[in-house]
């Protein structure tokens, strides 16, 4: 059961202080004793204050995506205000129906005269029950008998109230008049003032309510099995190919038509100009789709039959407009959609289908060598999942299938097993005449399109090796139509073999040919491979004709039952197909029991006029849920808001709304990753080498669940944008697609700051609060502490932006760090800063990659460069890499060279990276050196392949920065196995192991006896070696982020697709 | 049979000579049609000028303005061109596929030169893409030129996706439900009406 708790009883302003401790005490110790239902908590977004103290009372006792927020229309108290109310009620009524709950219990009902709580009881939906915690009503003055009469009307559509005292109740029953059988005091063990605690207390009272709770769901659930069907038969719309259109859904949709007119008056909308069916000609009326679209409002019901291919291609954009339920006969639709991009022009339509399983899909298409390849690879079904009412499919497989693709639509999704009227079995030697087969033959049919997904090949190659083939009158016969290649291939195979006379295949044959076949076959082989979620049709005839029937345990076909029809594994063999064939031959009894058994199944699961009750029962259910969606909420509430209304306040309702019931964002939770400064500029620094490199990763392999959504701010506006225009340029995608809109967010989904950008950060800090307020996880990656620690490498602002935006940082729900010890110094800022929290803080760490060839890198060398290298090979070179910064130490390290290049030391010194702040004077020195160009470098805009090319140049990386991060370089430097002399700090003491030569102190005289002694081991190779120290790739390295950004029960090792 | 050979004859001339005739005239609107092309891409190299004047100013307003230029040189385009060739179907699918790429080159070009701030861009620029967007779909549907190019292509997405109009400080999500309510209540208003 699921129970959804009202908690604005603890919100509300107004109400007693002993009021607002109850509710939460109560709904805390429901959530403690729920055992296996699901509680949410539902807020008021308008009363903001109290969210952040009440998510804080529930942290690690309910996940944080169980509270959900929704907003009502603020408003003054007053009368004239009342719209606004009344239009509040149902967008609360709305998106509690859109929770799903069995019952709601509201914490609190009696407030609101005089603030901005609102409670309404079946104003709008009435998909769930109500129970509520009653303390009386308040307010009983004459300025408030409106009101008050207006919650009382409420409070008689409760299915519940539940009373805190015995006189509450009495109260409930003398005054109000309440039934006797409608109030429980739920309190009642206690009212004889037994002496205990508090806690105790509580958990009595909420197993008291649960249990209450539940009888009030059965009641509900037992009423709802006589709800009345629909009076008369209301009217639909039916939209499915049909004959001569050649597709097996016209021939469904045929048999289905006569048994749904018993519950509805259909109208027939098709294009097509002559249907051939005496049936549909006699009993529907037929318009064509144009007079369908401006007529619609005529329906009282739309029924869609979605299959993938072109004759459902004038279908996707009327679902858009025009809503209603579908059944999907495949699941995969990327056929139909690459048919309706390639043909009519939609290329548009197609990349939003890619574009809503993920940035990878779209990637693969774009980089594919064939240019329908994606089609395979993805279902392209999102659209009718999101605008459908209701979807219908006919197995468990198409649902699992849906489940893994799309979550959040799995609740909208029902299974009506394929209807099949029970054929009337003819002569079979009659059949054999008319198609001129031998009456004696033993004949093995396999039925429908061949194709290599059929596996006709395997059934062909096994047939021609079992005994069957041996005897002149056993027959194999393919009925169907056989694509050019494929058919090719098959047709040779037939020829090469001794046995090609006794092997047919038909090519298409009419409906009267079909059932000849059905008629004249002995056994029906069924194979599949790679199934994308439809249901085979063939199959049933063959089972309808009472054949005994070989199929494998592909997709749908796992679930006919084991007796019905000889199941193969998924992955059979040869010599498995071939034990099935030959049974079937010799023993007559075994084929007997199977074919009976296959008839039985039709007629039992599979009887139209039942497929048709469960059509209607879903169609209707379906309907009903509709009725309080988006769209019936847009309807009603029009009709409640002030005629005079100004569109400002229209746009405002409009935001509530959407608040309120979000879309589901492609079905996925959305991983936001913050590349603010990325987008203006890619800089080449260290960070924005991370934000790349950890971006790809996550476009091109997100985590499962999850859809990555690259999102950028700009000064001044409200939120987030979502980074399209950008990613696809990233992603070298060549295709248009939607603009940079609002990002769209709801309960669960996660925000990384991946990017540093101070002037972002601080700008939306208090957007940062709305998204945690919403449930969303907002975390920030954190490079260094630099500025606060060494405040004087930097210029003089720095040091106070760097703490604001660590305060910003603090605000939120956790830091990963790129090392330990920022980490460390992290946690020590965090320390004395000591930020007022209310939630718990996360700080972790994780470690970056060392594989430049996985961190997008950049090409070029030129040939001054190219010269340069060469000379640079000359001696022995120590290479410097980073932002030329006064904290990395580059001046040291040139004066202690230039002491050792006085000593007579015949060595290099290479710097690369480029001119930071507060270097000039080094800068003008290392231009003007004499040793420049001869035995000292710099390379201000090295590529990534020059760096890689220096490092191979080089014996040994010096790095003397007195604080870093992480340090990159010493792990990239590891990888070309470079030794490393590095400066004694706790970072480079975690990133080496130990493995590295250290030196302390700030003196060049210092610096360059550690050269000579290291040199001195050099030439005796007792150097340390970084060959040890421990490097990971960047794909690691994404991984482990994830693993700090993401709950545990939601990483699992492989992402979704 | 001479003389059948020579009437044939005399008719296949006939008929050659009159293929010949409708050719001449063919490459005669051909040039026409150019010369009215160039005439436009004279006006465009205008706008271009425009466009790079109103770079500076970063007022949507112009923005606007420029659009609706834009869309009276497509009309005026659309209006010459329509009486000059469309005689066959063969040639009116042709002339859409023709005019279609004319559009793309327009549009492009007016991106081209339309470089307002890097971030308010995106939000022109897709406008600009959904009007061209908007129109293609209707001439794929069937639409005729004229209707296709009309105010109201225009209108529909200026009101949903213009830079300070009603919705500009809403999601996607939201503005959808704004043109709902929007229409739900014009549509209260006719039928009171």
């Amino acid at each position: 059961m699921r129970i959804v708790i009202d908690l604005q009883g603890a919100q509300a302003q107004n109400c007693s202080h002993d009021i607002r401790c109850y509710s939460m005490s109560l709904a805390q110790a429901i959530v403690k004793n729920a055992g296996s239902n699901e509680v949410f908590i539902v807020l008021n977004g308008t009363l903001k204050k109290s969210i952040e103290s009440i998510r804080a009372v529930f942290e690690g006792v309910l996940p944080q995506e169980n509270i959900q927020i929704w907003y009502a229309m603020e408003r003054l108290v007053n009368h004239e205000e009342l719209w606004r109310c009344e239009v509040s009620e149902r967008i609360r009524e709305a998106f509690l129906t859109s929770l799903r709950p069995d019952i709601v219990l509201v914490s609190n009902f009696s407030e609101g005269a005089l603030d901005q709580v609102i409670t309404s009881i079946n104003s709008f939906s009435n998909h769930f029950a109500t129970a509520v915690i009653f303390y009386g009503l308040s307010y009983k003055t004459q300025e408030f008998e409106q009101w008050r009469e207006k919650k009382l009307n409420h409070l008689r559509r409760a299915d519940c109230l539940l009373a805190i005292s015995e006189p509450v109740r009495q109260y409930a029953l003398n005054n109000l008049n309440f039934p006797q059988e409608f109030v429980i005091n739920i309190n009642e063990n206690f009212d004889n003032h037994q002496q205990v605690n508090s806690v105790q207390r509580d958990n009595e009272t909420a197993i008291f309510v649960i249990e209450a709770l539940k009888c009030i769901n059965e009641k509900r659930i037992a009423a709802s099995f006589n709800q009345p069907l629909p009076v008369g038969r209301p009217k639909l719309a039916y939209l499915s190919p049909l004959p001569p259109e050649r597709s097996g859904i016209s021939d469904y949709s045929i048999e289905l038509l006569p048994e749904l007119s018993h519950y509805y008056e259909i109208d027939i909308i098709t294009d097509i100009s002559e249907i051939n069916n005496e049936w549909v000609n006699a009993n529907c009326k037929i318009h064509n789709v144009d007079w369908f679209f401006h007529n619609a409002d005529q329906y009282d019901r739309v029924f869609y039959h979605f299959g993938n291919s072109p004759y459902h291609k004038h279908m996707f954009k009327l679902l858009a407009e025009i809503r209603g339920v579908v059944v999907l006969h495949d699941f995969f639709l990327s056929g139909a959609i690459g048919y309706i991009a390639t043909y009519c022009g939609a290329h548009h339509d197609w990349m939003h289908a890619l574009y809503a399983h993920g940035y990878f899909a779209l990637h693969d298409h774009c980089h594919a060598l064939q240019p329908l390849e994606a089609t395979g690879k993805y279902p392209c079904n999102f659209n009718v999942f999101r605008d459908a009412f209701g979807v219908i499919v006919h197995s468990n497989y198409s649902r699992n299938l849906a489940r893994s693709w799309s979550p959040e639509f799995s609740e909208r999704i029902k299974v009506i097993p394929l209807l099949k009227k029970s054929a009337l079995l003819s002569d079979k030697l009659s059949a054999r005449r008319k198609l001129q087969l031998n009456p004696g033959d033993y004949i093995v049919c396999s039925f429908g399109i061949l194709g290599p997904s059929k596996l006709n090949h395997e059934l062909l190659e096994a047939w021609l090796t079992s005994e069957l083939a041996k005897n002149e009158r056993c027959v194999l016969i393919f009925v169907g139509e056989s694509p050019k290649d494929y058919g090719a291939k098959l047709d040779e195979i037939i020829r090469a073999s001794e046995f090609s006379s006794q092997i047919h295949i038909t090519g298409w044959v009419d409906y009267s040919d079909y059932t000849h076949y059905l008629n004249s076959a002995d056994v029906a082989v069924q194979l599949r491979t790679d199934s994308r979620g439809e249901t085979s049709s063939a199959i049933l005839d063959c089972l309808n004709y009472s054949l005994p029937t070989i199929v494998n345990a592909n997709g749908s076909l796992t679930e006919l039952a084991d007796d019905a029809v000889w199941k193969l594994p998924d992955k059979f063999t040869k010599q498995q197909l071939i034990e099935a064939l030959e049974t079937f031959w010799f023993d007559g009894e075994v084929a007997l029991r199977f074919s009976n058994k296959a008839k039985l199944t039709i007629v039992k699961d599979h009887d139209p006029r039942l497929c048709a009750e469960y059509y209607m029962k879903a169609i209707e259910n379906f309907y009903k849920m509709a009725a309080s969606n988006t769209t019936a909420l847009v309807h009603a509430t029009a009709m409640l808001i002030p005629k005079d209304i100004t569109m400002k306040e229209v746009s405002k309702l409009s935001a509530v709304i959407a608040e309120s019931l979000p879309e589901k964002t492609y079905g996925k939770k959305q991983l936001f990753i913050d590349i603010s400064s990325l987008i203006i500029q890619d800089i080449k620094t260290g960070i924005q080498r991370v934000v790349r490199t950890i971006l790809y990763e996550y476009l091109i392999n997100p985590p499962a669940g999850f859809r990555v959504e690259p999102v950028y701010a700009v000064l001044h506006e409200k939120s987030y944008r979502y980074a399209r225009c950008f990613t696809l340029k990233f992603l070298e995608c060549n295709v248009e697609l939607m603009g940079d809109d609002f990002i769209e967010f709801s309960a669960g989904d996660v925000f990384l700051g991946l990017d540093f950008c101070h002037e972002i950060v601080l700008n939306y800090s208090s957007f940062y609060q709305q998204l945690r307020d919403f449930g969303v996880k907002v975390q920030f990656v954190v490079y260094d502490l630099l500025c606060i620690t060494m405040p004087h490498h930097f210029l003089g602002f720095m040091e106070q932006k760097h703490q604001a935006w660590l305060e910003v940082v603090a605000e939120n729900d956790g830091a990963i760090c790129i090392s330990k010890s920022v980490s460390d110094e992290f946690d020590d800022w965090m320390k004395s800063y000591r930020p007022k929290r209310l939630r718990s803080f996360r700080l972790t760490w994780f470690y970056l990659g060392a594989d430049i060839q996985s961190s997008l890198p950049s090409f070029g060398v030129s040939s001054d460069e190219k010269k340069m290298l060469q000379k640079l090979k000359i001696y022995p070179s120590f290479l410097m890499v980073g932002t030329v910064e006064s904290r990395k130490g580059h001046k040291q390290t040139l004066a202690a060279f230039e002491k050792l290049w006085k000593q007579g030391e015949e060595i290099t010194l290479t710097i690369i990276g480029k001119a930071g702040w507060k270097v000039d004077k080094l800068i003008r020195t290392l231009r003007n050196h004499p040793r420049f160009h001869q035995n000292l470098f710099w390379f201000e805009g090295a590529s990534d392949e020059l760096l890689e090319e220096i490092y191979r140049a080089s014996v040994c990386l010096i790095a003397a920065s007195e604080g870093e991060g992480f340090g990159l370089p010493l792990i990239e430097a590891a990888q070309h196995g470079l030794p490393i002399i590095a400066r004694d700090i706790p970072v480079f003491r975690e990133v080496t192991q130990e493995h590295a030569f250290f030196f302390e102190g700030k003196s060049s005289e210092n610096l360059a006896d550690v050269i000579l002694e290291w040199l001195a081991l050099f030439e005796k190779n007792q150097h340390p070696t970084s060959g040890k120290i421990p490097s990971i790739t960047w794909k690691e390295s994404a991984q482990q982020l994830l693993e700090c950004i993401l709950p545990k029960e939601l990483l699992s090792e492989e992402s979704i697709h | 049979m001479k003389t059948i050979n020579q009437s044939l004859e005399k008719e296949s001339s006939a008929a050659f000579e009159k293929l010949n005739l409708e050719l001449l005239k063919k490459q005669q609107e051909i040039k026409k049609l150019s010369k009215i092309l160039h005439g436009q891409k004279e006006k465009i190299d205008e706008l271009k000028k425009k466009l790079t004047y109103y770079r500076t100013e970063k007022k949507t307003v112009f923005f606007w303005k420029l659009l609706f230029l834009f869309r009276q040189t497509l009309l005026l385009v659309l209006r010459k061109t329509r009486r000059v060739f469309i005689k066959t179907k063969k040639m009116e699918y042709f002339f859409k596929w023709f005019l279609l790429r004319v559009l793309r080159k327009i549009i492009l070009l007016l991106l081209g030169c339309h470089k307002i701030v890097e971030r308010m861009g995106a939000l022109y620029k897709r406008n600009l893409f959904l009007i061209c967007q908007e129109i293609e779909k209707k001439i794929i549907a069937g639409d005729s030129l004229r209707s296709a190019v009309n105010a109201e292509t225009f209108k529909t997405v200026a009101y949903s996706h213009a830079a300070n109009n009603e919705t500009s400080l809403l999601t996607k999500h939201a503005a959808e439900i704004y043109f709902q309510f929007k229409h739900k209540l014009q549509r209260q208003v006719r039928e009171e009406n």
